[in-house]
């Protein structure tokens, strides 16, 4: 059982170590690439990240899954990851940010 | 909102073998048509050029198809595979079946080739179980989906259409029309399993590496229904010698790959990112499914009488066209693309998160994607001159670029061992380098 964490973890400072978790296909950061849904944060420190992924059966989900699981675990005050992955909206190049969009040299 | 499905990574050392497999067969089939290329033009024993098209065919293409399906068919059906000890028994098969097989072609010994045919049958239709079970695991009425199923009934019907014609070529079966099933079995085989399945693949993964999205789903399934339906309707035209039938169903399925290539236009020139050499090989490859489908139109035509000219050799100009024109750049274009990525998947995987890991672009050098690129164009060209004016010095260079090509893709398998020995691992904070691809 987890115990209650000394201070809840903030959901900015989830996202923004997220960006260290790079799409090794696309070549930018999950952030970036718009594949990152809601976050929750639960009072006893359990975070739930909503992953959106670029394309279903993406044979990449289990291994950025794991990664995000790893990085957001690293974040103070997180007491336990869950990632779920969701097609509903589904993934859109819009969903890129203006930051990945000038990174990938989009069109 | 939906949940993602139960959890899965690839299997990536069945596909090694499998493509490790289908380069030995290539470099073979190359070295061939090199040494005797009138072993292609027809000037030979039909039992060599039976050899050296079962040799391009299930040696190269299949070996390849399977080792492609085994990583891609658990991917577009989100699930793991069902088997692997089915998986290594297919490929135990087929490495000892065809050979034989091969060598009773060249002597023209049908009874041998009815016996390793029968093996070589047995292990595509454990691998086709295997698949089959994996993709209807999770059932996704997709075009994509049901396309690949669809392609591998087609090729177990051509497997066991080669048995049968084999059986009968040893004698038995007196009765069959040997001609009619032949045809059959060539229809089924290049069309029904090879063309359907770059089509249904297609529909997956050039999506996927557009960062896009099929732009219109009916028009994805206008294109795999008149294939297929174009198919069914060619068994019987095929076996009952009905020319206009045949004609109709040929119809039906160009119409259907003239849907798939407006689909695949229409991605493309709507992509958010730039081809890499890998891509563009690809493309290179599908676009000549026009001059391909067209020229099997005009042979049907011909054949029940409604068009009067005809190339010289109709099936022969299909399939060099199919084989070398369509499915080679295919099917190396792919395997920049998927070779690469399994070994990423392999080695670096576990780190994500953990490290700073290598792109799966980084795994690869441009300049060698380059060159493979130029040498499958110059071969398509070379080889599609060599039989239409049947000469043996242009078949020869065609093989020798498409050899060129294999080994570009060779340097990059050899390139991915010093990955797989010695994995490039950095602190996680180093600096991004800026997204790149192999069109650099």
């Amino acid at each position: 059982m987890n115990s209650a964490p000394a201070t809840v973890p903030a959901i900015d400072e989830i996202r923004s170590a997220l960006h260290h978790l790079i799409d090794p296909e696309v070549g930018i950061n999950v952030v970036d690439l718009g594949m990152i849904g809601a976050i929750d944060v639960a009072a006893d420190g359990r975070v739930s990240i909503e992953m959106i992924p670029t394309t279903a059966g993406c044979p990449m989900h289990d291994t950025l899954s794991d990664g995000a699981k790893f990085i957001a675990g690293g974040v103070r005050g997180v007491t336990a990851v869950d990632v779920r992955f969701t097609y509903e909206p589904p993934w859109t190049p819009e969903r890129i940010t203006p930051e990945g969009r000038e990174a990938l040299g989009m069109m | 909102m939906s949940a993602s499905p139960a959890s899965f990574r690839p299997q990536a050392l069945i596909s090694f073998v499998f493509f490790g497999f289908g380069l030995a067969s290539f470099a073979v089939a190359l070295g061939w048509l090199a040494a005797r290329p009138e072993a292609f033009l027809g000037a030979a024993r039909a039992g060599e050029m039976v050899a050296l098209v079962h040799l391009t065919l299930l040696g190269w293409m299949g070996s390849f198809v399977f080792g492609a399906a085994y990583q891609l068919i658990p991917v577009i059906s989100e699930g793991p595979l069902f088997s692997r000890v089915l998986a290594w028994s297919h490929m135990a098969l087929h490495a000892a079946a065809l050979p034989v097989l091969l060598a009773s072609m060249v002597l023209e010994r049908f009874a041998g080739a009815a016996h390793a045919g029968s093996l070589l049958a047995a292990g595509a239709v454990i691998g086709v179980i295997n698949l089959v079970v994996t993709a209807s695991r999770r059932s996704r009425w997709t075009p994509d989906n049901v396309g690949l199923q669809l392609a591998l009934f087609w090729l177990a019907a051509t497997v066991g259409m080669g048995v049968l014609l084999a059986l009968a070529r040893s004698g038995r079966f007196a009765w069959l029309d040997a001609a009619a099933v032949l045809r059959l079995h060539m229809t089924c085989g290049v069309v029904g399993f090879f063309a359907g399945t770059l089509v249904s693949v297609s529909f997956k993964l050039v999506p996927m590496f557009l960062l896009s999205a099929v732009k219109t789903q009916a028009r994805a399934w206008l294109s795999i229904v008149l294939l297929n339906g174009g198919l069914a309707l060619a068994v019987p035209a095929l076996l009952g010698n009905l020319g206009g039938l045949v004609a109709v169903a040929a119809l039906a399925i160009v119409v259907g790959l003239a849907v798939f290539l407006a689909e695949m236009g229409v991605l493309v020139s709507r992509r958010m990112r730039g081809l890499d050499w890998p891509l563009r090989g690809f493309f290179s490859g599908v676009a000549m499914l026009a001059p391909a489908a067209l020229a099997g139109l005009v042979g049907a035509l011909h054949s029940a009488g409604w068009l009067a000219w005809a190339p010289a050799r109709p099936g022969l100009t299909v399939f060099v066209l199919g084989v070398f024109g369509v499915l080679t750049p295919c099917i190396l274009g792919m395997a920049g693309r998927i070779v690469p990525f399994l070994a990423w998947q392999w080695r670096y995987a576990p780190h994500v998160g953990r490290a700073r890991v290598p792109l799966v672009a980084d795994l690869v050098r441009a300049p060698v994607m380059r060159v493979q690129f130029f040498c499958v164009v110059t071969g398509l060209l070379a080889v599609a001159g060599g039989v239409a004016f049947e000469a043996s010095l242009a078949l020869r260079v065609g093989a020798l670029a498409f050899g060129g090509a294999a080994a570009c893709l060779a340097v990059t398998g050899a390139g991915l061992v010093p990955h797989l020995l010695h994995p490039r691992l950095q602190p996680l904070g180093t600096p991004v380098a800026r997204p790149r691809s192999a069109s650099a």
